[in-house]
């Protein structure tokens, strides 16, 4: 995991030092600003585990990361854009979420984890209706379960002491009353 | 309790270790958001997760505190108290630098003996409203049984905030409004209901609420108060109703610069006088004896007139001065585009025969049918219609709430309609679409004469099961219907 964090990052560290010097070819030789809103335009991601995604503007837009980067600089289409906290895995995802509409039945058919790291993507990118979509759905799965089931969902480590944890089930509980806990 | 943990720590050794530090890492602001979809008390059992998450659910921005449950009802008072003590914390013992944007408190199946701990809970309530500047208040309260009238203690502090921006209460008892009432942000007040006093009590209170713009009442009292004034500059939606049938009389009027919408709906026979010179909406339900209109009528663009005005006359000369009233208010109302009518008001079209104005910019007519009305006959209906419709030369869309009974009777429908109203409609809309003969009668009548026809929208009547789906017979006999219009959309829902 740790090498192929590495090499990702020099391959982005690279492909950085070549944009620069692209764009400064783009300011001497071409007067018209980045038509990146033109329909059927791809804007390339580059994602954790190093692949190299082309992406529609029409998905692109909605992530506000990158639509703050395109708003600063003068852009063509031949930028690449490096989004280190998303495997290609979970950037395609995130495309069938997006083309299909936020539809919650397509969230029943994550896995867990897919959940989650579509959850991380989505405040990283910063994608407002994705993460709305993507923190209901997360809120679906675990409504109505037991303790256990949402501490083994989110990874958490129980740090209570039996007495502690105990007490705190007598403190709140009208949130325990009625629950069965298996 | 420890098998989890040691599943986890089974995870953590097969390398998982960075996405589950990548979730605990997250900002408290992504955890809140889940939480906030979770209703309060799911979210509360989060506190026993691990230390991280023990008071979380006290920073939720939005708190609905709802007391909703079922089961044995002697088990109630004792669910209750347990209910109460986690609502205490939650509206005490939260981050001080968190504030409520909304709280809402709502209790159902309440009984006396619950009202002890009722008590204390809007006493913590009100003093959330204070100390964590609460915008949005909402509370609400139902009785498991209809008891003598009970009445609430709603404590003042409530009603002197300077953060409330909306105060909503909808109760099944009744409450006084304190002495002393301040609410300098409020724009929207909902008090379901209000318990009028005296004569001036409403008006009182909106001089102590400088911004409100939104105001729904419920009337309540014991017919003492026979005249009632309100007055203000800066409220835009009216929303007036009576809790109680009764036989007393009783005189509204309504006055601002301001308002734009006006709704009433009328449980007693009322005298309604309105100087609202900008009002673009107005609805009106219920007995009106007579309603008068100070410089207003000309802006309003949308009304519903559901009222009836012909009954309980005590003699012919006051039957038909009721009548010329309504008529004379109708006529007045030519800047309508929309009107959602119903029958009574045709019915004193039909007595007074008034000459109506040309509604120029009338879009939309809407007809409820009132079908308790059984000395009113349809061939009347049809000559009030027609000559309406003849009047309203810019008519697009024709929606009927509903039309399964025999609506028009044996009248022919080129009675009711006129030929040039037919061939400029857009839309016809029939709800509560219930497959009787007459329905389909109207619907061949507007494709076939239809020709700026565009849309046929046909909306199953949903009330009962077996009726709620369309069956393919019948789709099959409207889509074969002749259409003069060259493109018609027939849309079934």
């Amino acid at each position: 995991m740790a090498e192929r964090g590495e090499s990702s990052e020099a391959v982005m560290l690279k492909k950085t030092e070549e944009e620069k010097l692209r764009k400064g070819k783009m300011i001497v030789g071409d007067e018209s600003k980045a038509g990146y809103e033109e329909e059927g335009k791809k804007v390339k991601l580059v994602t954790s585990d190093g692949v190299t995604m082309e992406v529609e503007i029409s998905i692109v837009k909605e992530m506000e990361i990158i639509q703050t980067f395109i708003g600063a600089t003068d852009t063509d289409d031949s930028f690449i854009f490096p989004i280190s906290n998303v495997s290609s895995h979970i950037l395609n995802q995130i495309i069938e979420l997006v083309k299909g509409e936020y539809d919650q039945e397509l969230a029943k058919k994550l896995s867990h984890d897919e959940l989650k790291e579509i959850l991380v993507a989505a405040n990283y990118l910063n994608m407002k209706t994705l993460f709305h979509f993507i923190a209901t759905a997360i809120a679906n799965v675990i409504q109505n379960k037991s303790v256990e089931f949402v501490r083994d969902f989110f990874g958490i480590v129980n740090d209570f002491t039996e007495e502690e944890e105990a007490e705190l089930r007598k403190t709140n509980a009208w949130a325990f009353e009625g629950v069965d806990e298996d | 309790m420890a098998e989890p943990s040691a599943k986890i720590l089974r995870r953590t050794v097969d390398g998982e270790a960075d996405k589950i530090d990548r979730i605990s890492a997250l900002p408290q602001s992504v955890l809140l958001s889940i939480l906030s979809r979770l209703d309060l008390k799911e979210a509360a059992a989060t506190s026993v997760l691990s230390t991280t998450w023990r008071d979380l659910f006290l920073q939720l921005p939005k708190i609905e505190l709802t007391f909703d449950i079922y089961g044995n009802p002697s088990d109630h008072p004792r669910l209750f108290h347990i209910f109460t003590l986690l609502a205490h914390r939650v509206l005490r013992e939260r981050n001080p630098e968190a504030p409520i944007r909304s709280l809402n408190v709502s209790v159902r199946n309440f009984t006396e003996r619950m009202e002890k701990d009722y008590r204390s809970l809007l006493m913590s309530a009100a003093a959330a409203v204070s100390t964590y500047k609460v915008q949005q208040f909402d509370l609400s309260l139902m009785f498991r049984l209809i008891t003598k009238s009970l009445k609430i203690f709603i404590p003042p502090a409530i009603f002197t905030s300077e953060t409330l921006t909306s105060l909503r209460l909808t109760l099944s008892a009744g409450w006084d409004v304190p002495e002393n009432v301040w609410l300098p942000n409020v724009t929207v007040v909902h008090f379901l209901p209000f318990l009028l006093v005296d004569e001036n009590c409403v008006q009182r209170f909106l001089d102590r609420c400088p911004r409100l713009e939104d105001m729904m009442f419920k009337m309540k009292d014991e017919g003492k108060v026979k005249n009632l004034c309100m007055s203000s500059s800066t409220v835009k939606s009216v929303m007036l109703g009576w809790d109680l049938k009764d036989e007393s009389e009783t005189s509204i009027t309504v006055k601002s610069e301001s308002l734009l919408r006006l709704t009433l709906s009328l449980n007693r026979t009322h005298t309604v006088n309105v100087n609202a010179p900008n009002l673009k909406f107005f609805s009106i339900k219920g007995k009106a004896l007579e309603l008068n209109m100070i410089q207003s009528v000309p802006s309003i663009e949308e009304a519903v007139i559901a009222s009836d005005c012909m009954l309980e006359f005590s003699n012919l000369n006051n039957f038909y001065s009721r009548s010329e009233k309504a008529c004379t208010f109708f006529g007045e109302l030519q800047n309508l585009t929309l009107l959602h009518i119903s029958e009574p008001i045709m019915k004193a079209l039909y007595v007074s025969k008034p000459e109506l104005p040309t509604f120029r910019n009338m879009y939309k007519i809407k007809l409820i049918p009132d079908y308790s009305l059984d000395d009113f006959s349809r061939y009347w209906i049809a000559k009030v219609l027609f000559n309406l419709f003849q009047n309203c030369p810019n008519l697009k869309v024709l929606c009927f709430e509903k039309a399964f009974d025999n609506y028009f009777g044996e009248v022919d429908l080129e009675s009711v309609f006129p030929t040039s109203m037919v061939q400029n409609l857009k839309e016809l809309e029939i709800f509560n679409y219930r497959g009787r003969d007459m329905e389909y009668k109207l619907v061949e009548f507007f494709m076939n004469n239809g020709r700026s026809l565009e849309i046929v929208y046909l909306r199953k009547y949903d009330l009962m099961p077996n009726t709620s789906t369309w069956k393919r017979k019948q789709r099959e006999r409207i889509s074969s219907f002749l259409t003069s219009s060259e493109d018609c959309e027939i849309i079934f829902r």
